[in-house]
């Protein structure tokens, strides 16, 4: 049978967030045991500015992907960069500004027709006036009870009504969200609800019914300044995270531990420190630790219990797991992660990112250079698209994901490599519109230290320096490279630039 | 042998030059130019790309130029012509200079030949 498809459902900020690591992750070529994964984020406040850096990001790595591995076998190339298949996010849009607020969503004016005065007082004490009265349209501020009932309409959705066409037999979902906020606490349960309903009249209800689903829930992990709270500025207190956390996992325990799978729990209690927006094009939260391990749970779930096709093919009905450190420490790199596969990859991806960002155009515009020329590059493919795609990714998506994951607002840094390499730091940090390219400056020496605390081997003398070159590697192996004949320049540089990188840690680096 | 040189006004009075003089630098010639360039495509190419430059082709080249200009002119004139040092002998000197300009040409020609086996010099001094 061929490999499953994953949907994965991303709801509120933290799913896109989420995502936008599970991109990176996937973009080091870390493999996975699916066909694609077909990304479905719901989010009443359309104009996140965490959703639009997921898509931008989503689309820059699909650029990339089709452009090597368009018609190429699912089980060739595997383990390279940008290997697996996201497919565009659908987005399960149910714009809060349709709807209003609560009240003139349910109706509650008309609740004042004689014989509703049961329903109207139940309504009354399931919600405050101030739940009634919060405008939907930037999503629902902490409140999942709010969002119970708005998020309903997403099962109605014509999107919705795809994914329930498209899903086959072997099929998997994964669900994230957040446990401390509103759309994400509300989302969760109400989707483990629709998929588990035996009674469903949904396409595919049977298939959707016996999936395999996983699902993590991301715990406090960060907070915002309670101040504009207080002052009436914001709706979002972080005071209250860990008490709905606390409410919602009796939730959990008590309706959905019988109907997930496997379920991820994350969670910080070294919290980061965000302004507080209600949503909007301004909730645009950095990348955190956190989302990371969040976005390696995605890849533990395909890989668990992988011969199962269905829920009932499972060893083990319900399994939970935590992600934990062994050091406490404030800033994690690389010796932190105990998962090789996930060093590895990273590792070779800075490597791959570095050489994009300071060497490549110097490469491609010299007309001498053994493996441009084995490989037949026209003189102008540092203007074509495709290295416009890798340039952008590399440096509009990947260093600014380094940089947000590195900054002193979160009390757990991730810093796995060094970020002194980039240049413009201040000014990516001033830019909102996210589009600013990073600059770098990586000299002969820098080469060996980019990785934090794990310096690569130098083999200089008295007599000899040793330095590590890109180029060389890669005119070393571009014959055998050619000889693969792929009939794609872009499947060839790529393939490349893989196995040069490769040799290159192999060379340099024991993990 | 008179043709290859036919730059060079010969020197009918000398027998021996007509005998070994043009045969010597021939072989000096070919031989330098041979064992420079292969240092360079078959050798160097293959190590390191440091010197897989026009730059340090040319420099490759100047080096085949002097190489065969101090072996043409110190061989011919010790052991040919038997002359001692500091002794001049313009038609020597400008046999050895187009001796030389020769070298430069046989090193480009046999760069179109080695470069194949190059690894990092494959594409010097021409891509082709």
């Amino acid at each position: 049978m061929s490999r499953p498809k994953l949907y994965l459902f991303a709801i509120g900020g933290t799913g896109s967030r989420v995502l936008r690591s599970l991109t990176m992750l996937l973009a080091s070529g870390i493999k996975t045991n699916t066909e694609k994964i077909i990304p479905m984020i719901i989010d009443t406040d359309i104009n996140n500015g965490d959703v639009e850096k997921c898509r931008n990001i989503i689309k820059n790595y699909n650029d990339i992907h089709n452009a090597i591995y368009n018609g190429v076998r699912e089980e060739e190339n595997q383990g390279e960069f940008f290997r697996t298949k996201i497919m565009p996010p659908k987005e399960l849009n149910i714009s809060g500004t349709d709807y209003g607020t609560l009240k003139d969503m349910v109706g509650y004016n008309s609740l004042d027709a004689k014989g509703y005065d049961k329903t109207r007082a139940l309504f009354d004490l399931l919600y405050s006036n101030d739940n009634k009265n919060m405008p939907l349209e930037k999503g629902f501020l902490g409140n999942p009870n709010v969002g119970s009932v708005v998020l309903k309409n997403v099962v109605e959705s014509a999107v919705f009504k795809e994914f329930t066409q498209d899903f086959s037999q072997n099929d998997r979902i994964f669900i994230i969200s957040s446990i401390f906020g509103g759309t994400g606490a509300a989302g969760f349960p109400l989707l483990m609800n629709v998929f588990r309903d035996e009674m469903s009249t949904l396409n595919n209800g049977n298939y959707i019914n016996n999936a395999i689903i996983g699902g993590v829930s991301v715990l406090p992990y960060f907070q915002v300044d309670v101040d504009k709270f207080n002052e009436g500025e914001s709706a979002i207190n972080s005071s209250t995270f860990i008490t709905k956390t606390k409410a919602a996992l009796a939730y959990y325990n008590r309706n959905l531990k019988q109907l997930v799978n496997a379920m991820y729990y994350v969670g910080d209690t070294r919290q980061s420190n965000y302004e507080n927006f209600d949503g909007g094009i301004e909730q645009k939260n950095p990348s955190n630790f956190i989302e990371l391990t969040a976005a390696t749970s995605i890849l533990d779930f395909l890989d668990y219990d992988s011969n199962a096709n269905t829920k009932e093919d499972l060893q083990v009905e319900s399994k939970f797991f935590e992600f934990g450190i062994t050091t406490d420490t404030g800033v994690v790199d690389l010796n932190h992660i105990k998962r090789d596969d996930l060093k590895e990859h990273l590792l070779h991806f800075h490597y791959y990112n570095v050489y994009v960002s300071d060497y490549m155009k110097d490469a491609l515009t010299n007309e001498k250079l053994a493996w441009c020329n084995e490989l037949k590059l026209s003189n102008n493919y540092h203007r074509q698209n495709f290295f416009k795609a890798l340039e952008k990714f590399t440096t509009v998506h990947y260093y600014r994901w380094l940089i947000e994951n590195a900054l002193d607002k979160h009390d757990r840094r991730f810093l796995p490599f060094d970020n002194s390499i980039i240049i413009n730091e201040d000014d990516i940090l001033k830019d909102v519109s996210d589009t600013l390219p990073v600059k770098t400056f990586v000299d002969d020496k820098k080469l060996f230290t980019l990785i934090t605390g794990i310096p690569a081997k130098n083999n200089s003398n008295f007599f000899k320096k040793d330095y590590i070159k890109y180029d060389e590697e890669f005119s070393k192996i571009a014959q055998k490279i050619v000889a693969l004949q792929y009939g794609n320049t872009e499947r060839m540089v790529h393939t490349l630039l893989n196995r040069g990188v490769r040799n290159i840690i192999a060379d340099r680096y024991v993990l | 042998m008179e043709e290859f040189y036919f730059l060079f006004e010969d020197l009918n009075n000398w027998d021996v030059w007509t005998d070994t003089g043009y045969t010597t630098a021939f072989i000096i010639l070919v031989t330098t130019s041979l064992i420079v360039s292969a240092i360079y495509y078959l050798l160097l190419g293959r190590i390191s790309m440091r010197y897989s430059t026009m730059g340090k082709w040319f420099l490759f080249s100047m080096i085949n130029l002097m190489l065969v200009f101090i072996l043409t002119i110190t061989i011919e004139g010790i052991l040919i012509f038997d002359l001692v040092f500091g002794e001049f002998f313009p038609k020597l000197w400008i046999f050895t200079i187009i001796n030389s300009i020769y070298s430069f040409v046989l090193y480009l020609l046999l760069s179109l030949v080695f470069k194949r086996f190059s690894i990092f010099s494959k594409f010097i001094p021409v891509k082709f």
